[in-house]
């Protein structure tokens, strides 16, 4: 198998290096020197180079698996500690569970499999753990004991694998539109409703749709924590994965498209028929949109994920490990609920029946 | 109204001449003799004799006894300068019923004139009618005569009878029995009191037929002759029930005019008809009692009719206010609820795709807007129902009755 495993080591101290979202930069956490990305990229290089003589990966069929249990898996060797790491198939950079060094592996990014841009971590841990603590604050009908009894079970920066399209629409777009004109003498009124046939043909032309393309995140929540700034990717370098997860993508550029054209279609229609104007009514009535597809870029986006477990439930958040957007679902107190809804209605009630008495009394 | 008509004396001046030289003397006497006697035959000259004019007096007794009408007949030597004041004077001091009708004769002119109800009672060419016929007579005393004769005769057929001065019948007169003992007992308790407190007399009536009178003849009549009404100007209103015909009429009289307003009225019928409407006659009536009350304290109390733009409250529904504002305070509730709810929620999948749409990419190739045809409808304008805005309607409608009083009212089918 040509997977290999690679870790950062600090030219000076030997110590693995790990990618510094706050500085951009490459960072020894124990000597504290500095590398720029682009200054490892030929060590990089030289690293690859030298991996096949050092890298004694070794994938190892355990006999005790059960038949199937392992399909999804794989298993590596820690450069540093030579302990077990066990992943599943799409995991392309980890941390080892012995030694805790992080650990890239080489094959999931090799040929086809490269992504084209990544863009770095911008926010560490820590913001996202702030990020989270303030997504709770001003939710009214959070129940008070998930502030205090719930706590964050597992915090992972993951670099998550979106297509980009780019995808041009071919628009034909028929509607029916009227307009009315009403005036009345003594007796009358009178409308006259003019008819038209309305037809809108064209393009329009969209970049960089992202569809994420991993099956272990819900989409809603990759669509939910959009927009990525995609001016602040770079090309792709295995240095910024260093210390995060990573996963390869695992749901095809084919697949992936559809969800990006259904997007492309509505917001093509909307464009259109904002240029439908003068008129009273528009009603469509012929939809046509052709796609052209480009092929799709591959790229790496930052998202730190949050696991929490109350009352027996899993609830994930995620955070845009670029812009910082916080989402993720929580739960409803039902008694404040119940209490917000009677409350406020018995409070309104009894204004507006105040307002009726007085209004019927004036 | 007044009817003036001059007649050409045939009567020589001298024998007026001589007439009048005899005058004192003998007009001195009659005046003396005649103050006590002589209620309606004013002959300060004595231009008639004694006899003649306690023929006619007698004569106009009886017609007042019948009808209830004085008949006055003045008859001067002297043109009268001011015959209006004289006439008013007349009819302030002398007429008992509020009515009058006078005949002025001096030695160049006769005046028929009328009063009070009387005005309502004869149209100007009647008046000259019967000034006409009288003056054929040959004489003087003749055509006084006449005239008395001549008037009473068409009041009869008229169907004009005394208003007696006090009230002859109970406030209610149930005729059609639609009442039973008890209810009637408690309703007359009802009006009576009311009208009393209000001094304005409420009257129901039903009977089970109307006669040759039609339902606002009869309403009317019904009420003067029978003395209802308060003071002087017969304050009072009455709702009559006609079974056969199923017919209803109010009638209102004196200050009830103005206290009950056409739209009044109207308001007052859209109550309480719909209980008549449904045989429910005792609740019908206590609404129609209640409603008179109501209307009149309004009247009393701010010297306003309800009237278009002055309308009385209907009463605070308690019941739809409650749930009326029970769901208004859900609705708010809910939405507030649901707007705190949605703070908890904030996974959801992006549809469009905008944002990724290339700023000034959108190039039409064809726009194409083809016009087809059109269609013109018309509706009739609203009519304004509530001429309340308007300001031009408004207050009471009036008529008069047989006996000539002033009656307001309205009347239908329930």
């Amino acid at each position: 198998m040509p997977e290999n495993l690679l870790e950062y080591k600090c030219p000076c101290c030997g110590g693995k290096i790990e990618f510094n979202s706050a500085l951009q930069k490459m960072k020894c956490p124990f000597c504290d020197t500095e590398f720029d990305v682009d200054t490892l990229k030929n060590y990089d290089t030289v690293l690859n180079d030298s991996t096949p003589t050092q890298m004694d990966w070794d994938r190892t069929q355990n006999q005790e698996w059960r038949q199937g249990e392992t399909e999804n898996m794989l298993v590596y060797s820690c450069n540093s500690c030579g302990g077990e790491i066990i992943c599943d198939k799409t995991t392309a950079a980890t941390h080892c569970p012995f030694c805790g060094n992080p650990v890239i592996i080489m094959g999931q990014f090799t040929g086809e499999l490269r992504p084209d841009l990544v863009i770095p971590f911008k926010l560490d841990k820590e913001a996202a753990v702030a990020a989270f603590k303030n997504h709770l604050k001003g939710k009214t009908l959070l129940p008070k004991a998930f502030k205090t009894d719930s706590h964050i079970e597992e915090i992972k920066g993951v670099y998550v694998p979106f297509w980009l399209f780019n995808s041009r629409a071919n628009g034909h777009i028929k509607y029916r539109a009227t307009k009315v004109r009403t005036w009345s003498d003594r007796d009358y009124i009178y409308t006259d409703t003019s008819y038209f046939s309305v037809v809108r043909k064209g393009t329009l032309d969209f970049e960089n749709i992202p569809v994420d393309s991993s099956s272990k995140i819900d989409n809603d929540i990759t669509e939910s924590l959009e927009p990525f700034d995609l001016s602040q990717a770079v090309d792709f370098q295995t240095a910024y994965l260093s210390g995060y997860l990573a996963d390869k993508y695992d749901v095809s550029e084919d697949k992936s498209v559809e969800r990006a054209n259904q997007r492309v279609s509505k917001s093509t229609e909307k464009e259109f028929s904002a240029t439908v104007t003068g008129y009273t009514t528009v009603h469509t009535e012929n939809v046509n949109i052709q796609l052209d597809n480009a092929k799709a870029k591959y790229a790496l986006f930052p998202v730190w994920l949050m696991t929490t477990k109350w009352n027996g439930k899993n609830y994930i958040f995620a955070m845009n490990g670029q812009t910082g957007k916080f989402v993720g679902n929580l739960p409803m107190d039902g008694g404040a609920f119940c209490k917000w809804l009677f409350g406020i209605a018995g409070v309104v009630a009894a204004v507006a029946l105040m307002i009726m008495r007085l209004m019927w009394l004036a | 109204m007044k009817k003036i008509l001059s007649v050409i004396c045939v009567i020589p001046v001298i024998l007026a001449m001589t007439l009048a030289l005899a005058a004192p003397v003998y007009a001195s006497e009659a005046e003396t003799e005649t103050a006590a006697e002589l209620h309606h035959v004013i002959n300060p000259d004595g231009v008639i004799s004694e006899k003649n004019a306690n023929k006619i007096e007698t004569a106009a007794e009886a017609v007042f006894e019948k009808n209830g009408i004085d008949l006055f007949t003045v008859i001067t030597k002297e043109e009268t300068p001011d015959f209006e004041n004289t006439v008013d004077s007349i009819y302030k001091n002398t007429a008992r019923k509020k009515a009058a009708v006078i005949l002025l004769m001096d030695s160049e002119n006769a005046y028929l004139i009328t009063r009070g109800r009387a005005e309502n009672i004869f149209s100007s060419d009647e008046l000259d009618e019967i000034l006409a016929q009288s003056l054929k007579q040959k004489n003087r005393a003749a055509m006084l005569l006449r005239f008395v004769k001549l008037t009473g005769a068409s009041l009869t057929e008229k169907g004009v009878e005394p208003i007696p001065d006090g009230r002859l019948l109970p406030r209610l007169v149930d005729e059609a029995e639609l009442l039973s003992k008890s209810e009637a007992e408690k309703l007359l308790a009802t009006l009576d009191e009311i009208s009393e407190r209000r001094q304005l007399d409420i009257v129901v009536v039903t009977n089970n037929s109307l006669g040759e009178k039609n339902v606002t003849q009869y309403a009317d009549d019904f009420f003067d002759y029978n003395g209802y009404g308060f003071g002087e100007n017969h304050d009072g209103i009455l709702l009559l029930l006609s079974m056969d015909t199923r017919e209803w009429a109010i009638s209102t009289c004196g200050s009830g005019i103005d206290i009950f307003t056409d739209r009044g009225q109207e308001y007052m019928t859209d109550e309480f008809l719909p209980y008549i409407s449904d045989g429910e006659y005792y609740d019908g009536f206590n609404r129609f009692a209640e409603l008179c009350d109501e209307f009149a304290g309004e009247y009393a109390d701010s010297g306003k009719a309800y009237d278009y733009g002055n309308m009385p409250k209907q009463p605070f529904g308690w019941f739809k206010a409650i749930i009326g504002s029970l769901a208004i305070g859900l609705v708010a509730g809910l939405i507030v609820a649901l707007v705190l709810c949605s703070q908890l929620n904030s996974v959801k999948p992006q549809n469009l795709a905008d944002e990724y749409a290339k700023k000034g990419s959108l190039k039409l190739t064809e726009k194409n807007d083809l016009y087809l045809y059109h269609t013109i409808t018309r509706t009739a304008r609203p009519k304004d129902t509530d001429s309340s805005s308007g300001g031009s309607s408004g207050g009471s409608s009036s008529h008069s009755s047989s006996s000539g009083s002033s009656h307001g009212g309205s009347h239908g089918h329930f």
